[in-house]
Formats: C-alpha cells, structure tokens, sequence
C-alpha cells in the first residue's frame, strides 16, 4: 500500500509526492491555480490557447508533441482543470499531465522543461506568443466544441438540465456553453495576454509525483526549474460553488428535439443538505438505487421492463444533488417516471435486500481499492481531500461503507427531494403521454 | 525479446504449458493449452484488482456459416453476435448474472466487435467465484421466448442512440461507400429489422456453434494471492471438461469482397456545429497472409500511419498552420483476416483542399517512403504505449486475451516495434495501400445546401 506524502516546498508550492516502483510508468502532473475572473470563458480560451498551442521553445503543437515522443512519454496533455468548476470550492486550474516511462531518458528533466515553457513564459512575455491568427483558431475550435454539446440528445439534455438549475449562479460553466460559444468569438489576443500576466502563474501550484524516483530528486529537479510563484494564495478568488438548494416546489419542463430518442434528467436534492459524514450512506444510497447494472433502475426499469438501454444515477455529493437519466422512446416516458418513482419510494421505505446491500458495498469498496491500481485515480482523490472536498481517506472510507446499514441508507433516501424533473422529447416512439 | 519458453506438465496430466518471459521489461506469463481447446495467459502481477477477459472469436460480421464437411453456407441475421452478448448475462432460471457477479465483489461488462465477442470482470477478492460465473455462464447460457422478445425493446432502444450520432453516421457513410459485401458498411447490433428475426432457437444454435472453448482465449491478471494457476485450470476442467468434446463444428463464410469501391464520396448531414470531413481508404485485402505476418505488419502500419496523421505528424501541422482544420486530425485503422480500414476525420470548412493535402500525403509516402527520425520517433510511443498497458491488471488481461498466437506474442510486440524501419513502413504501406481505393464523406450542419459532388 502507498504512503503518500504531502510536501511544503521553498517556492511556496506543495508537492504531493508518491514513491513506487509498482508501475513501469511514471505519472507527473502540474496545477496552476488562476482566479480572477475565472468565470468569463475567455479566461479559459486563454489558457487552452497558451497549453495546448503556442509557446516560444515549443511553437506549436507539432513540436510539444516529437518532444513528448522523445521522451518515451506516454502522455504530455495540457488541460484545463476544471476542478470546482461545478464541484467543491471553485478552484480552477490548468493541468499537465505527463505519463512517461523511465528508461534511462532523463524523463523528468524533460517533462519539466515542457512545463516550464507552457506554464511560465506567458506570464512573463505573454506578448511575443499571443499571435493573432493563433488566437482565432483557439478560440473557434473552443467555438465549436461548445456548440457540440448540441449534437447528441444525451448531451443536449444535460446542456438544458444544468441551465435550468444553476441559472441563479453566475460563476457556474455547465449549462452554458451554448451562450458562451458565441462569446468565444469576440474575445481578442489582448484580452488573453492580460488575463494571463494577472493570473497564470501568480499563485502557489501543486505538483504531483507518482514513480521511483526519490523525494529529493523530485524537488530538486522542480526547484531548480520552475520559478516561484510571486503573487498571493488569493483562496478567496475560487468561489463555493458546493450546494445546490432545495425548492419548495420541483420544476416541470418538456421540450421537444429533433433527435429520434427521448432524454429524461431529473434532478434531486437532499434535505437536511449532505455533509461529509453523510458519504459512506449516500454513495450507497446511489449505488442500489440506480449506480450499476444490479441496481433498482438499471433491474426494474431497463431489464425487467425493457423500456430503455440507458439508465442510472449520477451523484455530485459535494454539491447535493442526485440525478437520474434515461434515453428512452418517446411512447414509454410514462411508465418509465412511474418506475423511477416507485424505485425511490421503495428505497426510503426501507425496501433494500441484503444481496442489495452486499452487492453495493462490493462495488464501492472495489471501486475504492481500484485507486491503489492507478495513479491518476489515486491522485484525483487525494487532490480533492486536499482542495477542500470533506471525505476520508480510502481505508476510512471503506470501513464507514462497510459499516452502513439498511436503514442508513433508507433514511438517506428519506431525504431526496425532487428539484428538476426535466424531459426532452424525441421523434421516436410516438407521443409522450 | 521474448525470453525462455518451457514446457512443464500440471500434477494431475500432461497439460502444455509455456512460461513466457520478457526480461527486458521484467514481465513474464504463463501459457495454457487447455485439452478442451481453450487457450488460457496468465500473468501475476502485484496489484490490487484481479482481471479475466474471455474472448469469443464470434462477431458481428459473422453472419453466414458453414458446418464443417459440408458446402453449404447458412445466414443468421444481423445483430446475432450483439444479442448473444446481452442474453449471456442471464442463467436458466431467469436471473440477472450481474447480480452474482455483484455479490462477489466483481464488476463484469462485455462488449461486441465485428470479429470477437469480448466478456470481462474485475474485482478485488474471491477471483474464484467471479471466474466460475464468467465460464459457466458462456458455457450455459439461457434463451426464453419471453426474456428474448424484451430484449429487443432494450436493443431497440440502443440501436436508436447510434442512430441519433451524426460523427458515427459519417463513420457509417464512409464504410457504405467502401465496401460491397462485409456487413462491417451497416452499424454494429444489427437494426430494428434485422434484430426481430432472432429468436431463441437461432441463439441457441449459434451459441453451440461458435462458442466453444477452442474458438476462445481467456487472459487473467492478478495477484498471486487470488490468482493460483492450477485452480484455473481445475475450473476449466469443471465448466469447458477435459477433453474437446465432439459435435457439430462450423466456420464463418466471410463474403468476398471485391477490391474497388462503391462511390468516391457523399454527404450526410446532422445537429452538428460545422462542417466535417471524413476520409476513407480501403486497404487491400490478404486473407492468405499468415497469422504473424499479418500481426507483424499491423504493428508496421500502425507506425506508418502515425507518421503519416498522429499529432506530431507534417500533415497535421500543415493543415493547422494554415488554418484548414479546426481541433486535431483523427485516424483510426483496422488490419485483420477480413478487411483492413483507415479513417482520418477534421472539422473543417475546406474539405476538398484538405482531402488533396491528404492524398497528397499518402503520394508522397508511396513515392519517396519516410524519414528515419520520424519512424524512430513514432517507435518510441508506440514502446511506450505497449509498456503503459502494463501498469493495469485489465490493460494486463486485455492482452494476454488478445494475442494468442504462439509465434507472435504479448512480447514480440515490443520486438516488431523496436525493429521497424522505414524501410519496412513503405513496404507494407506499398503492400496495403492503392490509394485510388478512397472515399470521402462531408458531414454537413442540418439545413447547410447539399454541396455539388
């Protein structure tokens, strides 16, 4: 088993640092937090832009990746973190994550000089890299990808569906990047360079290490790399976006698409809201109701039924909310919303067999382990303890799932209450009833 | 690479087994030839989950047989392979087998591909039980007149998401332009129509067919600790027997596809946000080519091809730096027995100059072969990749399922690619590619005018 550790480092960065020799690759990965106006979408197009395109040593995109070849790096993908766009506490941040695999090439040194030219230059020099004709394309193929979420009925209902229950949020991205598309394009290189030198690079980043290497060989390749962040840790500027509220009254909406399949999103909150020892009985809550193929939903609605291929829930703990979805005919929406409801009402009415019961816990505890196979997944969940998410850590957390009953997870369900229930209506399957 | 092979016998009878190793990157497996016919890998790793992968070699683009001795062909309809998946999961009695799975701890799916049938699980502890699950149920499955008929309302319904995909209706158009016969030009499952002719007799028959432990390869990873070698075997004894057991063996009849294509291009449109292109080259077919060369030469093509559209490649950053496309080139490829595919796809609002800078690119390929540097470099990721495959138990499993063939294996992967030169690449991309065997589809915005093809 690992023994992580997390360390405060000179330049005021912290690194999170894994020592193993189980994996044949090795995992690096950067944060850069920026604040500010994260919000506006230019912002990101900034930072899409300056990682994934253009900087001075490694002009294009071409040549980050021969250098990530060279380097036996499995790899080198600059992103854009969207930790807490939605969830947790808003904290923002651009990632680059290396997989690479040690053989002798100094693979750290190089994965380094990459981040430094693609996280670091901008702020410094931000103006001999923002070329115009960059900046366009950037920022129309960030046009397009948004506009994408119109292109598929499982996509398009989750546009809708967020829109609908973040509308009161001005800090939220789901929901609207179909508005946000066409802010895209009237956004200039001049207004990204000014974003950058305020924000990129200013503030305190995390790394983390998950390989062979020693602790000290790590830090010492980071410090004598990357320069130290000189601006404040500025927490405040990453918003909480953490808790969707409940209402007095759920909100009905049907829209019709011109998509064959229906789409069916309906959003619940739990009241009293959920808090971090809540975990262990809502995770369990949504696997029986509708987290697997031997779920409530999954047996009684698709397979018993046969009313849909698709159908399950999805939890978002840290911000309160359950959703169940479904595609599905236009003709079987009514029965499928009949089977959903009796499915939760049968939950808090405490009606959850014992198989049920073992067979999430085997699930969610072989979903926990799982971490331990994957250093990603592991840093994942170490990282949002870290940012602020209030879960334990894995070996505490299977013990509380272990421990959880029937009735904590009855109580649970007790507590859902219906926010949104939200349908879009396809051309298949006749009329909705 | 591939280090020593042995053989050794198991304590109850002789049973061939191989151990092989690969010291280079410190991995080794164990090769089982089960006398039901059933190939078995087996590689023990130290991590946390356990994995086993059965592979059917029965897929989608079966649709015709022949018993074996005798001529003529029988048809089943489209959708058979994929219907087979889903009902496996359901044992005599009626009851859902993701329920047993569940209660052991194993989290198990399965997935259809045009020529294999693929039925996985992971899980943490009692690898034993889930493996029993996993055999029995390929080995015993259960089809009623009733559990069949709701079935295809759940498959109707996911036949219809494919259907509302507008990237996976151009995929469709290029495959429909490309070939005459191979059912690969229709979508995977089947359609509506297709699917209301299977019934519980035509399951029944096709599994006794095509599921037979000699047309299988199971790979297993896992810990030592849950996976022991010679319980492996004592539950293959118990599900499959120990011998092959006699009856009634058939082969696919894979239609013969002829070599030239049906149109040069077309147009479909969809919810999409801009215009796409998507392109098609058909290669050439060799169905007499060995197993290992045929192995040895996907894994040139795939360093070939890499040259050629991966993201480091000269056509990707010309059409970038001139502003043709917008977000990356993507290039996928098929090379197997029955057919062999490249699909290269952009957004894109100058499809024809893009579709010229494409052909363009694989001219000058055929003509004047690659540069060294770039086949080195395109080697070293693809190492890479092999190597990263190693650091998950499925990745692990995968594997050891996929690659069957004794003189082609898991290891000599990592040889083939280490040894490929550029030289190589321009014979078998000269071998595989007439670049006159094209397609090209655009995949227009709902509403935008059809364009003059």
């Amino acid at each position: 088993m690992l023994n992580p550790k997390i360390v405060e480092l000179p330049n005021r960065s912290t690194l999170f640092y894994c020592q193993s020799s189980q994996f044949k690759t090795a995992l690096f990965r950067i944060l850069v937090p920026y604040g500010g106006p994260w919000r506006s979408i230019r912002s990101m197009a900034a930072l899409h832009y300056v990682m994934a395109r253009s900087t001075e040593k490694y002009p294009t995109t071409q040549a980050l990746n021969r250098k990530k070849d060279d380097l036996y790096a499995v790899s080198v993908s600059p992103t854009h973190m969207t930790f807490g766009t939605f969830r947790l506490t808003g904290y923002t941040a651009a990632m680059l994550n290396s997989h690479c695999v040690p053989d002798g090439t100094d693979v750290l040194a190089g994965t380094l000089d990459v981040l430094d030219q693609i996280m670091h230059h901008p702020k410094r020099d931000a103006r001999g890299l923002l070329q115009e004709a960059y900046v366009q394309q950037t920022l129309t193929d960030m046009h397009i990808s948004y506009q994408g979420v119109a292109s598929q009925p499982s996509s398009l209902v989750r546009e809708r569906f967020w829109s609908r229950i973040l509308k009161d949020n001005p800090y939220h991205i789901m929901g609207k990047y179909l508005d946000y598309a066409g802010e895209l394009l009237k956004t200039d290189a001049s207004e990204l360079t000014g974003f950058m030198k305020e924000n990129v690079g200013v503030r305190p980043e995390i790394y983390a290490y998950y390989g062979s290497a020693s602790e000290e060989e790590v830090t010492e390749r980071i410090l004598s790399t990357m320069p130290s962040p000189d601006g404040p840790d500025n927490r405040d500027l990453f918003p909480d976006l953490r808790v969707i509220h409940t209402v007095p009254e759920p909100e009905q909406v049907t829209e019709s698409s011109e998509f064959g399949q229906s789409q069916l999103l309906f959003g619940y909150t739990f009241e009293p809201e959920l808090t971090g020892g809540d975990r262990a009985a809502v995770l369990m809550l949504d696997s029986i109701l509708g987290g697997s193929p031997v779920s409530k939903l999954f047996t009684e609605v698709r397979e018993r039924s046969g009313l849909c291929y698709d159908i399950g829930t999805s939890l978002l703990p840290s911000n309160n909310i359950l959703i169940v979805g479904c595609g599905l005919s236009a003709g079987d929406i009514g029965a499928a919303e009949q089977g959903i409801r009796e499915q939760i009402e049968k939950t808090a009415s405490g009606e959850i067999s014992e198989a049920e019961l073992v067979s999430a816990k085997e699930s969610l505890c072989f979903d926990l382990m799982a971490h331990y196979d994957s250093p990603d997944r592991y840093l994942d969940y170490q990282l949002y303890r870290f940012l602020g998410d209030p879960i334990p850590d894995i070996p505490e957390m299977i013990r509380a799932i272990s421990q959880t009953t029937q009735d904590d997870v009855a109580a649970m369900a007790r507590r859902i209450r219906p926010r949104l229930y939200y349908r879009l209506v396809g051309k298949k399957g006749g009329d909705a009833e | 690479m591939s280090g020593q092979k042995k053989t050794f016998s198991s304590s109850a009878r002789k049973i061939r087994k191989k151990v092989i190793r690969d010291p280079s990157i410190d991995e080794s497996y164990i090769r089982i030839e089960h006398p039901c016919g059933l190939l078995i890998q087996i590689s023990q790793k130290p991590f946390q989950t356990c994995c086993a992968t059965l592979r059917v070699l029965f897929g989608e683009m079966h649709t015709q047989y022949r018993l074996k001795g005798r001529n003529t062909v029988h048809s089943i309809p489209r959708g058979t392979a994929h219907f087979l998946e889903h009902k496996m999961f359901e044992d005599e009695n009626g009851n859902d087998l993701f329920n047993a799975f569940a209660e052991n701890g194993g989290d198990a799916n399965a997935y259809t591909g045009w020529e294999e049938t693929t039925y996985y699980f992971s899980c943490v502890s009692r690898f034993r039980e889930n493996l029993r699950i996993l055999l029995s149920m390929v080995a015993t499955p259960s089809f009623t007149e009733e559990s069949v008929e709701r079935e295809k309302g759940i498959i109707r319904e996911e036949l219809s998401s494919y259907l509302d995909d507008p990237w996976n209706a151009a995929f469709v158009s290029v495959k429909r332009n490309l070939y005459r016969k191979l059912n690969i030009r229709f979508d995977l499952g089947g359609s509506e129509r297709t699917i209301r002719h299977i019934t519980p007799a035509c399951l029944k028959r096709v599994h006794r067919l095509f599921y037979r432990p000699s047309n299988m390869v199971l790979g297993i990873c896992g810990n030592p600790g849950q996976v022991n070698v010679e319980e492996v075997i004592r539950l293959v004894d118990e599900v499959f027997g120990t011998e092959r057991t006699p009856g009634e063996y058939a082969e696919p009849v894979i239609p013969k596809e002829p070599a030239d294509i049906l149109r040069k291009a077309s147009a479909v449109r969809g919810p999409v946000p801009a215009p796409y292109l998507y392109f098609g080259l058909k290669y050439t077919s060799r169905p007499s080519m060995s197993r290992e060369k045929r192995l040895r030469d996907s894994l040139v093509m795939d360093i070939a091809e890499d040259c050629l559209f991966s993201g480091s490649s000269d056509l990707q950053n010309d059409l970038l730096e001139n502003r043709l496309i917008q977000g990356t080139l993507n290039d996928s490829s098929v090379f197997s027995k029955a057919y062999g595919l490249l699909t290269v796809s952009a957004c894109t609002g100058q499809p024809e100059e893009v579709l010229h800078r494409i052909l363009d690119t694989v001219k000058k390929a055929l003509e004047e072969g690659f540069e060294a540097e770039e086949v080195a470099r395109n080697r070293k990721a693809a190492i890479a990749s092999v190597i990263q495959s190693f650091d998950t138990s499925e990745g692990v499993a995968e594997m050891m399922a996929k690659y069957g063939n004794p003189r082609c294996t898991v290891f000599d992967m990592l040889r083939v690619y280490a040894g490929v030169t550029p030289e190589e690449c321009l014979r078998v991309l000269k071998g595989t590619v007439d670049r006159n065997r094209y397609t090209s589809v655009r995949l227009l915005p709902s509403g935008e005018p059809q364009p003059e093809s």
